[in-house]
């Protein structure tokens, strides 16, 4: 890895590279899987590349004003981000867009998904909260309102109802309680209670408890609710080492479902082949060790809680969503960043990118008084500059 | 900062390395998805996307000589349901389809709800609807409604050449004319590819192209010209409606080669709808119908008689009006005697007691062995279907007056091809040729698989011959019988017919109806054009000579012009034709033939070797009008000497320096 590093200056730089690729082969990938479907429905195959690039555009701006306030000053304004996203998602839940039997979008100048701020707000929120407790040295317990405030953001969001966002709401704030440090004994009832849950629910609404059949064995379910797996299987096994070429593969011809959407990946292995999806997943392996990096080399604890909470924001919705493709775990409604359609996802994580770069730009101006060395070629240009 | 042993950087480091185990994993299922069950997932992935598609490739297209289109096939979408595969509910889905395919909606279900796979909801429908309806299926993701591509025939010009080009019925097969004699040629095949489809059945991929013709069949040139058969078609309908006619039929043939140009027949039909009309106006009249062909017959007649050296041109005939055979009384169509007359007389004022004397001289044994020489009683051969063979005499069984009433062209049965493939021969120094209608099948590579070539039959007599007859068979078109033919500016052959017609119910003749005719040829010195013209039936005047000897000159006058066939040098333009008369008769010098020129009308006087002053003053003195042509002496005149010409009619007469 460290090799790597030598064609750019700092963690942030390579990251935006990473980015880029990533982009790049969402761009090719979002076309490819969604020209049929735009040609037959809109008469306009590139309806959905158009929108694509549209929100690549805005995410970028988005990303570059993430990266410019200093984001200690972003993160502590608590109210502001709590009652803000509240507002947004008591909205959605009545004036909000139906679309597919559910209420996720809203339209205030754009079109957008709140649940996908929410993401952001709990990171943040929990960040500030962590990392304070971090710097006091002080105890971390569950019992604690970032925790409380991403249980209602949660219950927002499954209202809408969007079960996948709100498991990703909670769980990334976990995760960060997790990271932080919390007692053994909690971590033991979270368990328990968390397994309780996951029974209660997968029982509790007849679909569910058959999406668990249909991922335990698809193909018992073909027609039916591992449809989805099925064809989504079919697809990575019939792209092989280099993929059936770009444009060429059958399965968005309709078999897939939501192939440009939440099957993107499925439809990358088909095309792209073995090789594109490692490069795919070689990818994000790269922007989780750059996010960790910056996030250890953040000025404060919370920044680096901040940069773990948005590493593990991507990386995690990454693993959650190949997961799913390649049939590992039950059908939910998880994007793939970067690479699956959706407006808002990407602008959010574009965000995301760019508060990772904010963190990096601190540590990077606290170089020279802290204890981080310049890596070897700012050292090597900073010689040259002498 | 965080220390370097902290317990967060420690979870952080765990955190990773759980984020490297699974991708690593991922890694390894996808491997084993796509190293491992491939080969099982990519068979099972073709498997769900092909389909086993019957195509019907379009049947083969029809040309007419110069290309262009008379007979195509387009492929038309049917739409079927498989009701194993309905999704969803039959009543809900026969009432999205019920306003596009214009079907009642218990009809739909029904059809929806047949079970079984494979069930028609409606043939060849237009792109259109069939757009409109895969709107519908995708719209409302229905599964079982599918589309087959089937074969539409579709004929462009309507009835142009409908006899000739034929029909075809459902399930491609050709009912009538060329389209059953090479139905089995240019039929559409019936494909059974594999095709790629996208998840309600689409073709996707390269099998969107598979439905193109690409291996499209043969294809057919005839040897119609559109052109002309267009002129034929045209000229037909106006004799039909100006005399009433019950049947009509035009063909026009290459004398040199046997080719059809055009080919027409009334009452016609429209082949794309073909179903709205009676079987019997299917008919091509052209091969399928016998007719007693009369006076046009004798020019075979005439043929055999010069050939055997029965008779010249100049010899004399005795006509008395009638001439009784073996009791059977044989009268002049006028009912005028002509007394004593020469045989180029005889055939330009085609008369009946002549030929039924040369009839007899010729016997029975010569004039059926010419008459199979020049093809009758036998089909042409032509390639149209349901040809006629006609019927001839048993030549041991002929009595004098079978003799005498063949002689004329009746009590035998010829096709009317055969009659102008007999004439054609004529034309052609006395070459018969097979008739032929397709010039050409080309394979879907456009390579030509078979050319027709002219084949001549047989000499059936010397070209001395054929040129004595062409030039006596000219004569009836300038001085006789057939001047309503003339075809300003070039010379043509020909001969009237008007036949009695035989009743279909008894051996007898149906009275007062007749078959008026006329066949001839052009131009004289290179025959190109043959043609011949049938009016069955006609109200009023029945006269082949009146009736159809003008619908000849009407379509050869535009088809001379077409084909670009330069005028005879030496023509006569005649731009005011003296006007027919009843009785118009030639009277030469030495006969004593008293003529009796009727009330306005006076005997044309000779005027050759006359200055232009003389016959200027001569033709005046007569009541004619001088139109001079040159200087010097008379030469030519327009209308012969001792002709009954209107008075006041204008006479061409051609001066020349001697």
């Amino acid at each position: 890895m460290r090799n790597i590093f030598k064609y750019w200056t700092s963690p942030s730089e390579a990251l935006l590279f990473v980015v880029f690729v990533l982009l790049l082969l969402g761009c090719i990938n979002i076309f490819s899987a969604s020209f049929v479907l735009a040609g037959h429905l809109l008469n306009d195959s590139y309806y959905f590349l158009k929108r694509h690039l549209f929100a690549c555009g805005v995410g970028i701006v988005g990303m570059v004003l993430a990266a410019w306030p200093d984001y200690r000053k972003i993160i502590c304004r608590h109210w502001l981000l709590f009652a803000g996203i509240v507002a947004l998602l008591m909205a959605v839940l009545h004036i909000g867009i139906d679309a597919n039997g559910a209420r996720r979008w809203i339209r205030i100048g754009i079109k957008f998904q709140p649940s996908e701020l929410a993401k952001l707000v709990v990171i943040m929120l929990s960040a500030s909260y962590l990392g304070t407790k971090l710097e006091r040295h002080r105890k971390i317990s569950l019992k604690s309102w970032p925790l409380a405030v991403a249980i209602v953001l949660g219950f927002l969001v499954m209202r809408q109802p969007d079960m996948g966002t709100a498991v990703v709401i909670v769980g990334l704030c976990i995760l960060m309680y997790l990271l932080a440090g919390i007692p053994q004994r909690e971590i033991l009832t979270m368990l328990f209670f968390g397994i309780m849950t996951i029974t209660f629910f997968s029982f509790a609404a007849p679909y569910r408890a058959e999406r668990i059949h249909a991922w335990l064995d698809p193909w018992a379910y073909q027609q039916t609710g591992g449809y989805q797996t099925v064809q989504s299987l079919l697809a990575i096994g019939s792209g092989g080492l280099f993929g059936t070429g770009f444009g060429m593969g059958a399965s968005k011809f309709y078999y897939l479902p939501e192939a440009h959407t939440d099957f993107a990946f499925a439809v990358l292995c088909q095309e792209m082949g073995f090789v594109g999806a490692l490069l795919v997943i070689v990818l994000f392996c790269g922007l989780c060790v750059l996010g960790i990096r910056i996030a250890i080399q953040a000025p404060d604890p919370a920044g680096t809680m901040l940069g773990i909470g948005l590493t593990a924001l991507i990386v995690g919705q990454a693993i959650g969503n190949i997961a799913m493709v390649i049939g590992v775990i039950p059908v939910t409604g998880v994007p793939l960043p970067f690479i699956s359609y959706g407006g808002t996802s990407l602008i959010v994580n574009l965000i995301a990118i760019g508060l990772l770069v904010n963190i990096s730009r601190k540590s990077l101006s606290n170089s020279n008084e802290d204890t981080v060395k310049p890596t070897k070629t700012v050292r090597h240009r900073l010689q040259r500059v002498k | 900062m965080l220390g370097k042993k902290s317990r967060v950087r420690r979870h952080i480091a765990w955190f990773m390395s759980i984020v490297m185990f699974l991708a690593v994993a991922m890694i390894g299922r996808i491997a084993w998805i796509q190293f491992v069950n491939g080969d099982k997932l990519l068979a099972k992935a073709r498997s769900q996307l092909g389909d086993y598609k019957e195509i019907q490739t379009p049947r083969g297209t029809i040309y007419d000589r110069t290309g262009r289109e008379l007979a195509v096939s387009l492929m038309a979408k049917s739409l079927y349901a498989s009701p194993d595969e309905i999704n969803q509910d039959p009543q809900w889905i026969a009432k999205l389809l019920e306003p596009v395919l214009k079907m009642p909606v218990a009809a739909i279900k029904a059809r929806l709800m047949a079970g079984g796979s494979f069930v028609w909801l409606r043939r060849t429908i237009d792109a259109e609807l069939a757009e409109k309806v895969q709107k519908i299926i995708q719209e409302n993701k229905v599964k079982g409604l599918h589309f087959l591509e089937e074969s539409k025939r579709y004929y462009p010009n309507d009835d142009l050449a409908a006899h000739v080009l034929g029909f075809v019925g459902t399930d491609d097969v050709g009912l009538n004319g060329i389209e059953t004699t090479l139905d089995r040629q240019i039929k559409g095949r019936l494909d059974r590819r594999r095709i790629d489809t996208d998840s309600y059945g689409m073709p996707i991929f390269e099998s969107v192209f598979s439905f193109t013709q690409k291996n499209q069949n043969k294809s057919v040139y005839l040897t119609i010209d559109s052109t002309i058969q267009f002129i034929v078609e045209e000229s037909l309908d106006q004799a039909m409606a100006a005399t009433k006619a019950q049947t009509g039929t035009i063909i026009i043939m290459n004398p040199k080669t046997g080719e059809i140009l055009a080919m027409a027949c009334r009452p016609n039909y429209n082949p794309n709808e073909f179903y709205n009309y009676k079987p019997q106006s299917w008919k091509n009249r052209a091969v399928s119908i016998l007719y007693e062909p009369g006076s046009t017959f004798k020019t075979v007649i005439a043929a055999a008689a010069l050939q055997e050296g029965v008779v010249t041109p100049e010899e004399k005939f005795i006509d008395r009006g009638y001439v009784e055979v073996s009791g059977r009384k044989i009268q002049n169509w006028s009912r005028e005697s002509y007394g004593r007359i020469s045989f180029e007389d005889v055939i330009k004022q085609s008369i009946n007691t002549s030929f039924v004397q040369l009839g007899l001289k010729l016997g029975a044994e010569r004039m059926n062995r010419y008459a199979k020489l020049f093809g009758f009683g036998k089909t042409t051969d032509i390639e149209l279907p349901g040809e006629e063979s006609g019927i001839l005499f048993d030549t041991e069984k002929m009595r004098d007056s079978d003799v005498a009433t063949m002689a004329i062209g009746q009590s035998i049965a010829v096709t009317p091809l055969q009659l102008l493939t007999a004439v054609s021969a004529i034309a052609n120094d006395g070459v018969l040729m097979r008739p032929y209608i397709i010039k050409e099948i080309v394979n879907a590579d456009g390579k030509s698989e078979t050319v027709t070539s002219p084949q001549p039959v047989r000499q059936v007599v010397t070209k001395e011959t054929a040129q004595k007859l062409i030039h006596l068979l000219e004569n009836v078109i300038t001085q006789g019988g057939g001047k309503k033919a003339i075809v300003d500016g070039y010379h043509f052959a020909g001969k009237t017919g008007t036949a009695q017609k035989a009743s279909s119910t008894d051996a007898g003749y149906q009275a007062g109806k007749y078959i008026a005719s006329f066949v001839g040829f052009g131009p004289t010195d290179n025959p190109q054009l043959a043609a011949l013209i049938i009016l069955d039936s006609p109200q009023g005047i029945y006269y082949g000579g009146q009736i159809a000897a003008p619908v000849f000159r009407q379509v050869m006058t535009q088809v001379v012009r077409y084909l670009n066939i330069p005028p005879n040098s030496n023509s006569w333009n005649v731009p005011n034709r003296p006007k027919p008369v009843a009785k118009t008769e030639t009277k030469k010098a030495e006969t004593k033939i008293i003529i009796k020129p009727g009330k306005g009308q006076v005997v044309v006087p000779d005027v050759k070797g006359l200055t232009i002053r003389e016959a200027s003053a001569l033709l005046t003195k007569h009541g004619l009008s001088l139109i001079p042509k040159g200087s010097g002496l008379a030469v030519r005149q327009s209308i012969p000497v001792n002709t009954i010409a209107e008075q006041g009619t204008e006479i061409i007469v051609v001066f020349e320096q001697l």
